[in-house]
């Protein structure tokens, strides 16, 4: 056998929609850190 | 020069500038334009009812945005274009196993090659003809520069052009939809003919829009009862106890 196509688990896309939410959830929690109450 | 680099920047096919400005550009629009807004929330509501308005709008209109991309609201009737938003897989024809004889152990099917079932394109098929060719020459071209150690798009590196495609065969999977295919191709240079096993894979083109809707729906779920408490506690802090005492006119 030469081989076979291989599809990875989590696809580009996927991993850059992950980082954009912890993005996002990082930046509240800098906000909320930074905002006084 | 003909041979452009490949660019890989932290696992990503990008150059590491491109993903550095993308992220900054990112981080930059989620510190104003949301960060703005929570600001001035949190001057009016306070710290944590600032947020939950501001996460339950937020999730509000990702929904809002998401659903435009997956379905448009059929805004324009049946024939309205959808997964107008990020995309997934497109339909592909997928190489199953390669070798020396069909065969792959997902379906079946490919055990009764070359007979049962197992038909030659009609005139009609040529478009999938074209698409499943050039996918299993891509595909040989992929293996056989690595095999040899070669840059795919460097100067000398072996394209799919040359391959010349023997035959190619259709069939229906055993479960009665998804369509194989059994292409035999060899190097024109000379080599052995090679047996591809091939299934056509439906994609997943909205994919991300569903991500999106997902997670936009979980937040919304998730914010809108703690705002609701939140808005209930400043409610009995703005209006509980009783009226102030009547002494008159001033």
């Amino acid at each position: 056998m030469i081989g076979a196509e291989t599809i990875p688990l989590l696809d580009q896309g996927s991993i850059q929609f992950i980082l954009f939410g912890v993005m996002v959830l990082a930046v509240l929690f800098l906000m909320w850190v930074t905002i006084a109450k | 020069m003909l041979a452009q680099q490949v660019h890989t920047c932290l696992g990503f096919h990008l150059e590491c500038g491109t993903l550095f400005k993308g992220a900054g550009v990112t981080l930059m629009a989620i510190t104003l334009f949301l960060g703005s807004v929570y600001l001035m929330l949190s001057l009016v509501f306070g710290k944590w009812m600032g947020y939950l308005v501001l996460a339950v709008c937020f999730s509000g209109w990702l929904i809002i945005h998401s659903s435009l991309w997956y379905f448009g609201f059929w805004a324009q009737g049946p024939g309205t274009p959808t997964n107008q938003g990020p995309r997934g897989h497109e339909p592909s024809w997928v190489v199953l196993e390669a070798g020396l004889g069909a065969g792959a152990a997902r379906f079946t099917t490919f055990g009764d090659y070359p007979d049962d079932g197992w038909k030659e394109p009609s005139a009609g098929q040529d478009p999938s003809v074209q698409s499943v060719s050039s996918a299993a020459t891509a595909f040989l071209a992929l293996k056989a520069n690595q095999e040899l150690d070669i840059d795919p798009l460097a100067t000398d590196a072996i394209t799919g052009t040359q391959f010349t495609i023997d035959s190619v065969r259709f069939a229906t999977a055993e479960d009665g939809k998804t369509p194989l295919s059994v292409v035999q191709a060899h190097f024109s240079g000379g080599g052995p003919l090679t047996t591809l096993a091939m299934y056509h894979d439906s994609g997943s083109i909205p994919r991300y829009s569903l991500m999106f809707m997902a997670a936009a729906i979980l937040s919304f779920l998730i914010h809108l009862p703690l705002l609701d408490r939140a808005e209930k506690k400043r409610k009995t802090f703005l209006t509980g106890g009783g009226a102030p005492a009547w002494y008159g006119p001033a």
